[in-house]
């Protein structure tokens, strides 16, 4: 069970709406490589887990991972508020706006729907936590380049910082994949020694 | 402290703790790591103790007597207290 506490894991504070930049960085909620995939890939991925350090990481990271959605969402709420007609237009949000108007919508910059075929949850330790390896570094470069399309100084505060738990999760990420490997090679039936049998 | 301030203080305290239980995660015998996440921990709850008895809830445990204190006040989105009230061209 979860328990909501009503603060964002990092403050969002954006003085200048630009609907064109939250048609991009709205990837980083519902695209292949968002927010959203990687709660969904840990906190499902953690039940059948060969270890309790791993299902203690996966459902920390994948609580985490839910707060980042709460910062991406507001960080496309305060891009899209008090927009006119004309302002729509010009900054190319027209066909988002006419769908969703200026609600949250989980989907990736080009228009594809939240997915969970962006997604795995293999049921096998060493190739769930190398995808979650994987993972980590797709969305840390989706924000590089969310980084490169953007110059507002309010946003790229926030961006800097979610890609930096990219970063640290991966490096966490890597701290459990190589623990278990370290309990299979233990059993000797992930990777034996041929000359040790 | 202003409401700011104080949110703020205990944003930081709260990083601190996830990035102490992330290592705690896959290190959960470590004595350093363990007394950091305590002190984080108990710094933190004065901090949200402080924070509730002044501007309202940030949990729903954190409701005393009025659980208006949860629902009122200001969303972590939101940049003053009665935008959504507000009307405009949203």
């Amino acid at each position: 069970m979860w328990i909501y506490e009503k603060k964002l894991q990092y403050p969002v504070n954006i003085k200048t709406p630009n609907p064109r930049l939250a048609s991009v960085i709205i990837s980083q909620l519902g695209g292949p490589d968002g927010e959203l995939g990687a709660a969904t890939r840990y906190l499902n991925q953690r039940f059948t887990m060969p270890n309790k350090e791993s299902i203690a990481l996966l459902t920390d990271i994948g609580s985490e991972e839910l707060g980042h959605c709460e910062m991406i969402g507001a960080i496309l709420y305060q891009l899209t508020r008090n927009l006119t007609p004309e302002q729509i237009t010009a900054a190319g949000f027209a066909p988002y706006f006419v769908d969703h108007t200026a609600g949250i919508y989980p989907q990736a910059a080009s228009g594809v729907p939240f997915s969970a075929s962006a997604i795995a949850s293999k049921g096998d330790a060493i190739a769930d936590l190398s995808e979650d390896l994987a993972a980590e570094q797709k969305a840390r470069v989706t924000y590089d380049n969310i980084l490169r399309l953007s110059d507002d100084p309010d946003v790229n505060d926030v961006i800097r910082f979610l890609r930096e738990r990219e970063i640290v999760h991966y490096q966490r990420f890597g701290d459990a994949l190589s623990r278990t490997q370290e309990q299979l090679n233990q059993k000797n039936y992930y990777s034996f020694n041929p000359e040790y049998r | 402290m202003t409401r700011e301030e104080l949110l703020l203080h205990i944003q930081r305290l709260s990083f601190v703790i996830d990035e102490a239980t992330l290592f705690l995660d896959t290190h959960p015998d470590n004595p350093a790591a363990t007394s950091y996440f305590l002190d984080a921990k108990e710094k933190l709850r004065n901090a949200v103790d402080a924070y509730e008895g002044q501007y309202g809830a940030l949990t729903h445990d954190g409701v005393i007597t009025d659980y208006r204190s949860y629902v009122g006040g200001i969303w972590p989105w939101q940049k003053n207290e009665n935008e959504e009230t507000m009307g405009g061209k949203r």
